[in-house]
Parts: structure tokens; C-alpha cells; sequence
């Protein structure tokens, strides 16, 4: 029985393969349909999941640059004595010290500048203090903060660095956001779509139906090629936007490596992984396959004696 | 094998098919359902069947109360059934021999016996020849004994027919009838709804007669 069951099984497969191929123009406009609405949310997705890698990367502790004065009204400042003297504000977790030696040199490390930077007459940059705020991820605090360090006296200027990256994040977040209200939206695409066409093969199988269900077949007997068309044009479909999802990412390659180049940054989107290749071919292809059932099951509806 | 108590059947819009129809078909009888077009011999089949449900009353098919079976109950009781069109119903796109070996692909038959039961079955028929011709290259009569085929290689226990030979001279509507004839003799039950009363003098068998949807008389086993 189960031989049988799985000779009958792979008939109808290749059976539905064959009906797909008598009808290519039609067939291959329903891949392509679904296959569009793939790809769309996928590559979106893969972009937002990188810039989003990228933030997190660069996240770490919040922290506020404070530049120092080199000179008041009352003589040279000591950079480390304003060191402690910040460390004294409970809301300051803990002060480090970058000299303007240590800085020039990061920043030559850094930019790729040295020739530049040593044809400089003497050092432009002042002390820094970075500060690591006590306010953790609380970001208005940590602003606040920044404001009350820059108005002490022999504060120059005190920059809250992370308030960008929060922009940022937050830009990410409402893209995040329409990537997945875009992926309803496509599913829903994709439902339609393989409802229609299930609803035309049954329309043009309307006899044979009707045969089946009198000789004696069971509605899953009845059901089982349409469940196929619905599983194998999403699989198909799903293969298409890998190829069209991978081709798009290959196109963004280079302009994004050049604009990564232009921040000193090893960026690139890559391609989507693995498992998301996985999950997403089995997710539609099921969704191909709910789809056709319930259109059938309204269509059976119609075949149970009254 | 057989039995209507007090069967009414009416249609949604309003239509009363059949009306307090009771009677009793033994197992391995033979029988004709006259009647004008639109008495209900079309309709009585269908309760049969389980295509249409019956209204009021009772049918039992070989003891089961045919309104107390559902789902994949059905399609097990019509396979128990075998029936003949007179339009034959037979897929234009299949041969001969994929046609007649449907109700044994629905039923999950092994695929080897399918063969072998469907050649049986057209070498019954005598068009065992002809199973790799597809049903529009055969003749009136050959499509009909084509449809015969299928609807035996199931061996089921009931067959019916609905005008049968409806659309055929007289000597190949002879022709069919003595192969529902053949099949009676191994004690399947048949039922034939006909309104060829040339056919109906020719046997000597029980005949239920409808007439605006009520049995006129019957000539079997009373119930």
C-alpha cells in the first residue's frame, strides 16, 4: 500500500510537471509573479540585515568625547587632574585619557593620511577625554550629559558619539518595519496568484472531476494535483528569485564596496544565508500548497450530495 | 441489496423528482426503471450513488443507510457501484485503457493488477484491441462498451445505467444489453433505466415504472 501510495505520488508529480509545461507561457508568468514578489522583500531584507549588523558592530558602550582646553584664563590645564575632577559626577562611570600624541597617531593609523600628517608643523589636536557615561543605553541622558561636560570651564567642546548610530538604528527599524509589512503583503500576492490558477485547472478539468468523485475517488485522491501545482510552481518561483535575488545583490556588490571604501569600511551586503535560502523555500512552497487547498476545498464543497 | 422506503426527493428550487417511492432489489437481480424523460429515473440513480441525498425515507445500499455515510465513506460506497452514462462520461485526453482503469487508480490498486484486471475487463467488452485508441477515434457503440468496462473492472456488486443504449441502433443496443446480461450472471445486481421498451419486452425481469415521479408498479420482490 505504501509503494502504491508513493508510485501514485510521484505520477501525479511528474503528471502536474507535464500539465505545467503544456501551458509555458502562462505557467512561466505565474514563477515569474511569485518569483518578483520573493525576491523584492528578500533583498531588502538582506540590506537592512547588514546596515543593521553594521550599527550593532560599531554600537559598543556609549561614550562622549570631551575635547579639553589647553590654556585658561588661570594657566595650562592638567588634562589627568580634569580627569578625575569628571570622574567625581556620579553619572561618569569611568574617564580615559587620549593624548593628542596618541590621537595624531590613531588618526594617521586610521585616515591613511601619514604623509600629510607629518608634513604638519606641529600637532592640531587637543586632549580627549572619553567619557563612558553611567546612564548606560539611555540616550537623552547621555546627551544631557554631554551638554552639563560641555559647559564646564575647561571644556572645549564634548561630543555624545552615539547619537548618529541611535538615528541610524532607528532609520533601520521602520525599514525593518516595511520589510515585513511588504512581506504580508507579498504572501497575500502569492496566495492569490496560486488561487487562480488552481481555480482555472479546476475549471478546466471540471469533467474529469467529476469522473473521479463518481468512480469512487476520495476527496484527497481529487485534491492532490492541485496541491501539487500550488507546491510546484512556489518552488519554482522560489528558485527563480534566488536567482534573481543573488543576481540583484551581485549587481550592488561594487557600488557598495566603492561607497564602503569612501568610509573606511569593510561593508558589503553579502548574500542571503543558508538557512533564510531554506526556511523561505519551505515556507512558500507550503504557502503554495495552503493556498491550493483551500481553493479546492471551496470548489468540493460543491461535489457533496444535497 | 437494494432498498427505497418512503424516498422523496425534492431539488432546492423546488422541484419534487421522486415521491413515497418504496421497493426492494435482491442481490443478483435484474431490473429496468421506465419512465418518461423527467419521471426521475436520472434522479433515482443519483440517490443510488450518493450523488444526491434523498429528501425523506430511507435507502439502503447492501445494509448501510446511505444518509449515515460522509466523507470518504462515499467514495468507498461508489466504488461498490459501477455506472454507465449515456454520454459514457469517458476522458477525451486518456486512452481507452486509462479510462477504464480509473476506479481502480482511485481505489490504490497495485499498479500491476491494474493491468491485468483492465485488459480482462475491455476483453470482456471485446475491445481489448483497441485500449491504446483514444475514446474520439471509437464508434457510438465502442464508447459505450468502453464505459461498461469501467464501470466493472472494479467488480463492483451494483451496476447501473442510465440510457445505455439511448444513442444506438437497435442491434448494438442488443448488443450492450447482453453484456449486462453476462454481468448479471455472476450475480452482480444490475439496474438499467431505459425508456427502449424494445429492450424491456426482449427480458423476461422485474421493472419499476415512474411516472411524474411516483412508482407506478413493480414487478420485483415487494418490500
Amino acid at each position: 500500500m505504501v509503494k502504491v501510495w508513493f508510485a501514485r505520488h510521484l505520477q501525479v508529480f511528474f503528471e502536474t510537471l507535464g500539465r505545467l509545461w503544456q501551458t509555458p507561457v502562462a505557467s512561466m508568468m505565474t514563477t515569474l509573479v511569485i518569483a518578483i514578489a520573493i525576491a523584492l522583500p528578500l533583498v531588502l531584507y538582506q540590506i537592512v540585515t547588514s546596515v543593521d549588523r553594521l550599527s550593532a558592530d560599531w554600537q559598543g558602550a556609549p561614550q562622549i568625547s570631551v575635547f579639553l582646553k589647553t590654556q585658561t584664563e588661570n594657566g595650562p590645564i592638567d588634562p589627568i587632574e580634569s580627569g578625575q575632577r569628571l570622574l567625581q559626577n556620579p553619572m561618569v562611570e569611568d574617564v580615559q585619557y587620549v593624548s593628542p600624541e596618541q590621537g595624531l597617531e590613531e588618526f594617521s593609523e586610521m585616515s591613511g593620511f601619514q604623509a600629510a600628517i607629518e608634513a604638519l608643523p606641529e600637532n592640531p589636536l587637543p586632549p580627549l577625554l572619553i567619557v563612558f557615561p553611567a546612564t548606560g543605553e539611555d540616550n537623552m541622558a547621555s546627551s544631557q550629559l554631554a551638554d552639563q561636560l560641555a559647559s564646564l570651564p575647561f571644556v572645549d567642546t564634548a561630543v555624545y558619539d552615539q547619537q548618529w548610530l541611535y538615528r541610524l538604528t532607528a532609520m533601520v527599524n521602520v525599514v525593518k518595519r516595511a520589510v515585513v509589512v511588504l512581506a504580508f503583503l507579498m504572501g497575500a500576492g502569492i496566495l492569490l496568484v496560486i488561487s487562480n490558477t488552481v481555480r482555472l485547472g479546476i475549471t478546466n478539468r471540471a469533467s474529469e472531476i467529476e469522473i473521479i468523485d463518481q468512480v469512487g475517488g476520495t476527496r484527497t485522491f481529487i485534491r492532490r494535483p492541485f496541491l501539487y501545482i500550488g507546491a510546484i510552481q512556489c518552488l519554482l518561483g522560489t528558485l527563480l528569485a534566488w536567482l534573481v535575488t543573488g543576481l540583484t545583490l551581485y549587481l550592488l556588490e561594487n557600488p557598495v564596496a566603492e561607497l564602503a571604501t569612501l568610509y573606511q569600511s569593510q561593508f558589503s551586503i553579502g548574500y542571503v544565508s543558508v538557512p533564510v535560502v531554506l526556511a523561505v523555500t519551505v515556507c512558500v512552497t507550503l504557502l503554495g500548497v495552503l493556498a491550493a487547498r483551500i481553493t479546492v476545498d471551496r470548489y468540493l464543497v460543491k461535489l457533496r450530495p444535497s | 441489496m437494494i432498498r427505497f422506503s418512503q424516498v422523496s426527493k425534492r431539488y432546492p428550487n423546488g422541484h419534487d423528482a421522486l415521491n413515497d417511492i418504496s421497493f426492494f432489489l435482491p442481490k443478483g437481480s435484474f431490473t429496468f426503471l421506465t419512465g418518461h424523460s423527467g419521471a426521475g429515473k436520472s434522479t433515482l440513480l443519483k440517490l443510488i450513488t450518493l450523488t444526491e441525498l434523498a429528501s425523506r425515507g430511507q435507502v439502503l445500499v447492501s445494509d448501510k443507510n446511505l444518509s449515515k455515510l460522509g466523507g470518504n465513506k462515499i467514495a468507498a460506497h461508489r466504488r461498490t457501484i459501477g455506472s454507465v452514462f449515456q454520454d459514457h462520461k469517458l476522458l477525451e485526453d486518456r486512452t481507452v485503457e486509462d479510462n477504464v482503469s480509473l476506479p481502480l487508480v482511485v481505489a490504490g490498486v497495485d499498479h500491476s493488477e491494474i493491468r491485468r484486471r483492465v485488459r480482462a475487463a475491455l476483453d470482456k467488452v471485446g475491445l481489448l484491441n483497441k485500449a491504446k485508441r483514444y475514446p474520439i477515434t471509437l464508434s457510438g457503440g465502442e464508447q459505450q462498451r468502453v464505459g461498461i468496462a469501467r464501470a466493472v473492472v472494479g467488480r463492483p456488486k451494483i451496476l447501473l445505467a442510465d440510457e445505455p443504449t439511448g444513442n444506438l441502433d437497435p442491434a448494438l443496443a442488443d448488443e450492450i444489453m447482453q453484456l449486462f446480461l453476462n454481468f448479471n450472471q455472476v450475480d452482480i445486481t444490475v439496474l438499467i433505466a431505459t425508456h427502449d421498451y424494445r429492450q424491456i419486452d426482449r427480458f423476461d425481469c422485474g421493472i419499476l415504472s415512474l411516472t411524474n415521479g411516483r412508482l407506478q408498479n413493480h414487478e420485483g420482490d415487494n418490500a
